[in-house]
């Protein structure tokens, strides 16, 4: 097949240089999408924490390029709006950690009726914040 | 790695099918690596993936890996055995640029173009665009469930938008939510202002002696709509916007003109009207309102042909009307009557779209009522378009109205000598020995222009009911092309009234320069700051969270408000379409025209209130997704509500089990 050299040269220029110019955009768009993830914190509730032991809620950490990796966290259980338990831990990225237990502050409260506990879990560093805040009512 | 796969599978799907299709038509004549040649085998891979993916799908088979891989497989087959074939002996087809011209090409529309492009988007890849995350919804149907989906009934959404996303999508395993949607869409842009360089040059091939000249001109054409206006839409906005449908649609109406028009100046091209009505047939299966604008147009031109034609008779020309009527007869033939038959085959058996029905059609059909469909001030036209395109397209299109009136009085006005205006543009180089098939090329332009120009004004004269920001941006091609025109007569003018050049040139530049700023004017200090995607990252992480916590039975409600990308969250849930549900801008919930539900807009203003608790217990409603600090004090307060996700700025709410 006889095709016009130039024409073909230059088309064929065209989709190397668009090929080159395509891959670059998408190498950018890789690194766009990976600065958007960076220094990410989130933290939430699971309801399956197996592997801990036993099937109750536990707190889930999640750090995206964290550094350094692991920040401190401030754990708070009150019950009936006055007994509390506080506790400091250290969360690495996607750790599970069991909330502590309600049996401490159950001892301390001779009320029979229902009681509504309070966790707040309160995670600081230099650049982030983060809370959550669970209310869970248990029957007595 | 993942950046050759994705070029692997663009190659693979968007050029080996067409160009094997291609060989196979022109008998190798064609040649791929050209402009028409790349251009060609984009939108016939479009047509032939489309249908082939529709038909499986009829089938029952699974849209997978494996059966998409057909595609290219037959395609590259078929490429090896034809190279291996005895070359057809016969002409080949013209080939329109020259080593010089190609330059210009190169130089100008092509890293002009696509860097600028390329600027514009760098930011822009992370996907987090509305329209876009629910058009990726759909597409990532395909890729999960294998089959084609109905969309529940809704009109908004076409099959052909998606068909090629998922395709790549499940070919290269990149995941959607990356910077491939972006990328497709670019280089669909790209080449829609391709297809109007070669739109540019059909329409003035024949009415200019010189075949430098139309080259030019096409040249000028893609230098207006693709590089001057390169950021406004429906060029990078629509991308970055992800708007699929539109930016599909204009790339497949210039290329259905390209056709149509090769019909008009070819003798007993008949191949070229089937080709014509298979890429009208693929736009109607790819969006909607470029299939309404399209139809408009050649309706138009049709209507404008036949007055025309039928005037023409008036002064004493028949061979207008025995033109038009010669076409008429080489379209009815029984290729065009398989064409109809399968059409409607694939339309009530294969696949209809969804926006086929009665109730989609009444509600784009009608005396517009509502602010934003009633059409634009001429004034607000020009603004859309761009002042400086807007005003030299409107040169244009009054002297191409001259132009046909000297093609059709130039032997009478000849013989009078009485206007020197049409014997100047005669020596222009406007050719006089086709006059037939000139002036129907520029009528179909006129018609273009004129038909969408009333679309936008006023709308109530075609009864469309369609809002009128949206008609508007199918003003820019053929605007483009007028604005070319005037230019280039420009150009014309003052090379034949002062020989020389350098003024000329001087002027032209002049001229350009005026429309660089005006086109540009859109890249501004905003348009350059870097946008920060934390926000929708962070609603992605959300996201991620809720679909493994959550059961399909618990309701998530979003806002739409405050969140950023949150139209993507669905794409984690994939639990439906209208999953997870959204609290709306709140001028939505006021809409005269019938009720709006408002239970979205309640369960997050008042979550305490009777109505919000009736609402919540309504909908089922489990899980709230918000902005921090934006209504989020209701859910601090209350015991029926915890706060079980955080980020540093998404909060997840959940309603307490009792």
């Amino acid at each position: 097949m006889k095709i016009k050299s130039t024409e073909s040269t230059t088309i064929s220029l065209i989709l190397l240089i668009a090929g080159a110019l395509f891959a670059t955009f998408y190498q950018q768009g890789i690194n766009s999408e990976k600065k958007a993830y960076q220094e990410q914190l989130a933290l939430a509730f699971e309801n399956s924490c197996q592997e801990l032991g036993d099937n109750d809620d536990c707190l889930v950490a999640y750090l995206e390029n964290f550094s350094p990796n692991t920040v401190k966290t401030k754990i708070e259980t009150k019950v009936a709006g006055k007994f509390s338990i506080e506790k400091e831990i250290e969360i690495k990225p996607f750790s599970k950690i069991k909330l502590p237990p309600e049996n401490e502050l159950l001892d301390k409260i001779s009320q029979t009726n229902d009681l509504v506990f309070h966790y707040k879990i309160a995670v600081t560093n230099d650049k982030l914040e983060a809370s959550i805040d669970k209310k869970v009512i248990r029957k007595r | 790695m993942e950046i050759l796969l994705l070029l692997l599978s663009f190659f693979l799907f968007l050029f080996l099918p067409g160009w094997a299709f291609l060989a196979l038509i022109f008998k190798n004549k064609l040649n791929f690596l050209s402009l028409r040649g790349i251009v060609f085998s984009l939108g016939f891979s479009l047509l032939i993936v489309d249908s082939f993916v529709l038909l499986i799908n009829f089938i029952g088979l699974k849209i997978n890996f494996f059966s998409i891989s057909i595609i290219p497989l037959v395609a590259g087959i078929f490429l090896i055995f034809n190279y291996y074939r005895k070359k057809s002996a016969s002409t080949k087809i013209k080939e329109s640029y020259s080593e010089k011209q190609i330059y210009w090409i190169v130089l100008l529309l092509f890293v002009f173009s696509l860097t600028i492009r390329f600027f514009y988007l760098s930011d822009k890849t992370f996907p987090t665009a509305t329209d876009l995350g629910h058009h990726l919804y759909w597409i990532k149907h395909i890729q999960t469930f294998g089959n084609l989906p109905h969309y529940d009934g809704m009109p908004d959404f076409i099959i052909g938008e998606h068909i090629i996303f998922a395709v790549i999508a499940i070919f290269s395993k990149i995941n959607l939510l990356s910077a491939l949607p972006i990328c497709l869409l670019t280089l669909f842009n790209f080449f829609s202002f391709l297809t109007i360089i070669i739109l540019a040059e059909e329409i003035f091939s024949s009415l200019l002696k010189n075949p430098l000249a139309s080259r030019l001109l096409a040249l000028i054409s893609g230098l207006i709509a693709g590089v001057l206006y390169s950021i406004s839409t429906p060029q990078s906005k629509f991308i970055s916007g992800g708007v699929i449908g539109n930016t599909l649609g204009n790339f497949l109406i210039p290329l259905t003109f390209i056709f149509f028009l090769r019909f008009i100046k070819n003798k007993n091209e008949q191949r070229d009207f089937i080709f014509f009505l298979l890429f009208a047939a693929l736009l109607s299966y790819t969006h909607h309102l470029s299939a309404l604008v399209f139809a408009l147009s050649l309706g138009g031109f049709i209507l404008g042909s036949f007055i025309f034609a039928g005037l023409t008779v008036l002064v004493g020309r028949k061979d207008f009307s025995a033109e038009l009527f010669s076409k008429i007869k080489a379209s009815l033939n029984w290729k065009t009557l398989i064409f109809f038959v399968s059409y409607l085959l694939f339309l009530f058996v294969i696949y209809t779209p969804t926006y086929l029905n009665k109730s989609a059609i009444d509600i784009a059909i009608g005396d517009p009522i509502k602010e934003t469909r009633t059409g634009y001030s001429l004034a607000e036209i020009n603004d859309n378009i761009g002042n400086w395109r807007f005003s030299i397209a409107s040169i244009g299109f009054f002297l191409l109205i001259t132009v046909i009136a000297y093609l059709v009085f130039e032997k009478k006005l000849k013989e009078k000598k009485v206007l020197k205006l049409f014997q100047f543009l005669d020596q222009l180089g406007l050719k006089t020995n086709d006059s037939v098939i000139s002036s129907f090329s520029i009528l179909l332009l006129i018609f273009w222009f004129l038909m969408l120009f009333i679309a936008s004004n006023s709308p109530e004269l075609f009864k469309v009911d369609i809002p009128s920001r949206r008609i508007i941006t199918y003003l820019t091609f053929s605007t483009s092309i007028l604005a070319s025109f005037t230019i280039f007569i420009f150009f014309s003018s003052f090379q034949f009234l002062f020989k020389n050049t350098k003024i000329t040139a001087l002027v032209i530049l002049a001229l350009l320069g005026t429309g660089f700023f005006d086109g540009l004017n859109e890249i501004d200090n905003k348009t350059i700051t870097k946008t920060s995607h934390s926000l929708a990252a962070q609603v992605y992480i959300a996201s991620a969270y809720l679909a493994k916590v959550s059961t399909p039975e618990e309701k998530i409600l979003k806002d739409h408000i405050y969140l950023s990308g949150d139209t993507f969250s669905k794409l984690f849930l994939m639990r439906g379409y209208n999953e997870p549900l959204s609290r709306s801008y709140l001028q939505r919930y006021n809409d005269p025209t019938k009720p709006r539900e408002t239970c979205t807009r309640d369960m997050i203003a008042q979550p305490e209130s009777e109505i919000g608790k009736a609402c919540f217990e309504k909908t089922g409603v489990k899980y709230i997704l918000l902005k921090k600090d934006r209504g989020t004090a209701s859910f601090e307060k209350s015991d029926s509500f915890s706060k079980i996700f955080s980020t540093q700025e998404t909060v997840i709410y959940k309603l307490n089990e009792n």
